[in-house]
C-alpha cells in the first residue's frame, strides 16, 4: 500500500462522519423534563467486498485503484460506523444551543494484517450551535460545505461504491474522486440563514489547509477559506425538489525559507459546485450535480495532487448522473460520474521528458439496491465498474466491485 | 476573487433574509421549524367566529384537557413546556384572526418514547366555530427527524377536508369535548365546560381533600372500636373455653353415684346444663362465623362440647 494510499484512506476513515450524522436520527434522549436533554445515535456496518482489477499503466501518477490485486474483504463501507453524542440547551430567550461529538471506528484492520491495530476510535466531529430565529450559527468541526450536497445525494452513501485501495484501513471511496473531490471536515466558524420561501444561505470562515501537489506544498496561510452554499428546496405537490450552488476559496503562500527549491509565489484554490434533485411521490428521483475548479485535487480536496511538479494549479471538473426507483422499502439506483484534472504544462513536459503520465479521469458506473428491513436495518447489494485514465496513449485501468452488506442504526 | 466577492455578498445578504423574517406580522411565535401564526382557512371552510378574545390561561387550560391515546396508553397532547411556549400567541392569534382565517402551530416537545422521552411533533389548525374552539391535528406524537431538512419534509398542519394518514393517535374525549364528524384528529371544546371542569376541579379540590380525610377518620375510629371489641370478645371466650375445660375435668373425676343420683335430678338442672351446651356451642358457632377460629378448630371443640353432654 503506497503511502498516498494509506493516507487517502487514513483520511477518508473518518471522512464521512458528517454523513452518518446526517443520516442517523437520535433514538434515545435522556433527561428533558428541566428543558436540556442527551441524546446518542450511531450506526455500525459491514460489507463483503471483492474486487479484481486490471493492472496499473506503468509509468503513471494518481489514481485510486489498487494493482493487479484481486481481493476479497470484511470491511466498512462509504460511511464508517459511528457512535454520536448530543446534547441539547432548553430554549431560553428565543435562543437554543447544541453539541455534538462524534466517534467513528471502522471495522477492518489496515493493511490486512491480522494483527494491525489500526481501526482506532476518530474524534472527527466536534461543534455547538446556537439557533434562534436568525438562523444558526456553529462553530466546530463538520463537513465542509463546498461540494457538500454532492456528496450527501449520492446513492453510494449507504454503500461501497468504488473500493480504493483494497488494503485500506478505512472507508472505501463511494463515487469520491468519481463524480465529487472529498471535502472532508473541517473547523470553521459558519453562519447559516432562516428558510426564504425556501432559499438558503450558509457561509462559513474555515480553518485554511495546506495546498498541495506533485512534490509541493503551498504552506503559508495568512487568510483563512471561505466556503458558502445556497440552496433553494421546496414540495411541490407531493414531489420534492431542490437546487444547490456552492463556492469555495482559498489562498497559500509557499514558502521558500522552509523548503528549499519550493516554487515562488502563491497558489489559490477555487471553485463552484452545483447540483439539483428531483424526487417525485411516484418513487422515481433524479439527480444530476458538478463541479469545477482550479487546485481542488482530484479526490482529496487541496491535497495530493492539486498542484503540479512547479507549483501551479491544476484545472478540476467533474459531475454525477444518477436515477433512482423507490419501490416500498426498497431503492433501485444507477449513477454515473467522473472526475477530471487537467494536463498543464508542466506535466506535459514530464510526460515528454520521461513518460510520467498524470491522472486525466476517473469514472465509474453504479448500480445498487438498498433494502430497509425496517428502520434499524438497512441491506445494501451493489456492483461497480471503475474506469482510470491517465493522459497520454494507451493508459486505461478498470476493476470491477460488488459488494454486499448492511447498517445497523440507532 | 470573483469567488470571494460572491462568499462575502452571500453572507450579507443573508442579513436581510432573518429581517425579513422577523417582521412577518402573522407569526406570533415561531423557533425554527416551531411556529404560531394565522393563515388563511382552507378553500370552502365554513367562516370562523373570529376574533375572539380568550385569557392565556383558558387557552392553556383547554389546550391542557387535551389527551390522546397511543397504543393502550393516555397521554397529554401537550407538555408542560409546549403550552408554555403557545398558549400566549394562540391567544393572542385568535384575537387578531380574521373570520376566513386559522390559527396554526407546530410545537416540539419531549414526549414519552419506547424507552425514553422523545422529541415528538404536533401540528394543527385552531379556530373557533359554533362556540367550539376546534382543534385539527395533522401531526399527533409524531416522531421526527431532526437532521431532515423541514423546506423538503415541512411539518403538516391538520386538514378539515380529511384525516392525514400519519395521524396514528386518537384522541380521546371527556367532558366538553366531541370528536368532529367522529375524526380521531379533529376535536371541538365547548371552553365553558371545559373550563368549569377545571375551575369545579381546582375550587373542590381541598373540600374534597377535607371530606375525604373526615371519612377516612371515621372509618380508622369505627375500625378501632371493632377491633376493641373484638378482643374483649376473645378474651371472654378464652375464659369461657378455659371454664368449659374445668367443667370437663370436674365432670369426669365425679363418682358415678351422685352421676345416678344427678340422674334423677329434677329437670330444672338438666335444662341447666343443656341450656350451658347450647350456650358453648352458639358461641362456638359465632366464633368460626366471625372467622376467629377454623373450620378445624370449630369441629373439634363442637365434637369435645358434645362429648360433654
Amino acid at each position: 500500500m503506497s503511502v498516498k494510499q494509506r493516507k487517502l484512506s487514513r483520511v477518508l476513515s473518518t471522512a464521512c462522519l458528517a454523513l452518518l450524522a446526517n443520516s442517523a436520527s437520535a433514538v434515545v434522549v435522556v433527561g428533558g423534563d428541566n428543558g436540556w436533554e442527551v441524546s446518542f445515535d450511531g450506526s455500525v456496518n459491514g460489507f463483503l467486498v471483492h474486487e479484481s482489477q486490471d493492472t496499473k499503466p506503468l509509468n503513471t501518477a494518481g489514481g485510486n485503484i489498487s494493482s493487479n490485486q484481486d481481493s476479497t474483504r470484511v470491511r466498512t463501507g462509504l460511511l464508517p460506523s459511528v457512535f454520536g453524542f448530543n446534547v441539547k440547551s432548553p430554549l431560553v430567550d428565543g435562543l437554543r444551543g447544541s453539541a455534538r461529538i462524534g466517534f467513528y471506528p471502522q471495522i477492518q484492520n489496515a493493511d490486512q494484517a491480522k494483527n494491525t491495530f489500526g481501526s482506532q476510535i476518530d474524534l472527527r466531529e466536534a461543534f455547538f450551535k446556537v439557533e434562534g430565529n436568525f438562523g444558526e450559527a456553529l462553530v466546530g468541526r463538520a463537513l465542509s460545505l463546498y461540494q457538500g450536497k454532492n456528496l450527501l445525494t449520492d446513492m453510494t452513501l449507504f454503500g461501497v461504491g468504488v473500493q480504493g485501495g483494497v488494503n485500506g484501513g478505512g472507508t472505501t471511496l463511494g463515487r469520491i474522486g468519481y463524480g465529487y473531490v472529498y471535502n472532508n471536515f473541517n473547523p470553521s466558524v459558519r453562519y447559516t440563514t432562516p428558510s426564504f420561501k425556501g432559499l438558503q444561505l450558509s457561509a462559513g470562515l474555515y480553518d485554511p489547509s495546506v495546498i498541495s501537489g506533485s512534490g509541493v506544498s503551498a504552506k503559508r496561510t495568512k487568510t483563512p477559506r471561505l466556503e458558502s452554499e445556497l440552496s433553494y428546496a421546496t414540495k411541490l405537490g407531493n414531489d420534492k425538489v431542490q437546487l444547490w450552488l456552492s463556492a469555495m476559496s482559498q489562498k497559500a503562500d509557499f514558502d521558500q525559507s522552509a523548503t528549499a527549491g519550493a516554487p515562488n509565489g502563491s497558489v489559490k484554490a477555487s471553485g463552484w459546485a452545483y447540483g439539483a434533485q428531483y424526487v417525485m411521490s411516484s418513487g422515481l428521483e433524479l439527480l444530476a450535480s458538478g463541479y469545477t475548479g482550479k487546485g481542488l485535487g482530484s479526490t482529496l480536496m487541496l491535497d495530493n495532487d492539486s498542484l503540479d511538479s512547479m507549483g501551479k494549479e491544476r484545472d478540476n471538473k467533474g459531475f454525477l448522473l444518477q436515477a433512482a426507483y423507490t419501490y416500498q422499502k426498497t431503492k433501485v439506483g444507477l449513477s454515473y460520474g467522473q472526475s477530471r484534472a487537467n494536463e498543464t504544462n508542466a506535466d506535459f513536459d514530464l510526460r515528454m521528458a520521461n513518460g510520467t503520465r498524470q491522472i486525466a479521469k476517473q469514472s465509474s458506473t453504479t448500480l445498487g439496491v438498498y433494502h430497509d428491513v425496517n428502520k434499524w436495518l438497512k441491506l445494501v447489494a451493489e456492483y461497480t465498474r471503475a474506469t482510470n485514465e491517465w493522459h497520454g496513449p494507451g493508459s486505461k485501468q478498470e476493476a470491477d466491485v460488488i459488494s454486499v452488506g448492511g447498517f445497523f442504526m440507532w | 476573487m470573483k469567488t470571494l466577492m460572491l462568499c462575502c455578498l452571500l453572507g450579507f445578504s443573508s442579513a436581510s433574509f432573518a429581517g425579513w423574517f422577523d417582521n412577518n406580522e402573522n407569526v406570533l411565535w415561531q423557533f425554527r421549524d416551531q411556529f404560531v401564526r394565522i393563515e388563511a382557512q382552507e378553500s370552502g371552510s365554513v367562516p370562523n367566529q373570529h376574533p375572539v378574545k380568550f385569557a392565556p390561561d383558558q387557552i392553556r387550560h383547554l389546550l391542557a384537557s387535551l389527551t390522546v391515546q397511543r397504543d393502550t396508553k393516555l397521554y397529554p397532547v401537550f407538555t408542560e413546556t409546549e403550552l408554555k411556549l403557545i398558549s400566549e400567541p394562540i391567544t393572542k392569534a385568535l384575537s387578531m384572526a380574521r373570520p376566513e382565517e386559522d390559527v396554526s402551530f407546530a410545537i416540539v416537545g419531549m414526549h414519552p418514547g419506547l424507552l425514553t422521552n422523545e422529541n415528538r411533533v404536533v401540528t394543527g389548525r385552531i379556530f373557533f366555530q359554533q362556540q367550539q374552539l376546534q382543534v385539527v391535528f395533522g401531526l399527533l406524537h409524531e416522531e421526527i427527524n431532526e437532521k431532515q431538512d423541514r423546506r423538503l419534509y415541512p411539518f403538516t398542519l391538520g386538514s378539515r377536508s380529511g384525516s392525514l394518514e400519519s395521524t396514528k393517535w386518537k384522541l380521546q374525549t371527556s367532558a366538553g369535548q366531541v370528536l368532529v364528524a367522529e375524526r380521531p384528529d379533529w376535536i371541538a371544546l365547548t371552553p365553558k365546560t371545559v373550563l368549569a371542569q377545571v375551575v369545579s376541579a381546582q375550587l373542590l379540590k381541598p373540600e374534597q381533600v377535607a371530606r375525604e380525610t373526615a371519612q377516612v377518620r371515621q372509618e380508622t375510629t369505627r375500625l378501632n372500636s371493632e377491633q376493641k371489641q373484638l378482643l374483649e370478645n376473645t378474651s371472654r371466650l378464652q375464659q369461657e373455653v378455659s371454664q368449659l375445660k374445668q367443667e370437663v375435668t370436674t365432670l369426669k373425676q365425679a363418682p358415678v353415684a351422685p352421676i345416678a343420683k344427678k340422674a334423677v335430678a329434677p329437670a330444672p338442672a338438666v335444662n341447666a346444663a343443656t341450656s350451658s351446651v347450647e350456650q358453648r356451642l352458639l358461641t362456638l358457632q359465632q366464633l368460626r362465623d366471625k372467622q376467629l377460629i377454623t373450620e378445624q378448630e370449630y369441629q373439634q371443640r363442637r365434637l369435645k362440647i358434645l362429648d360433654s353432654l
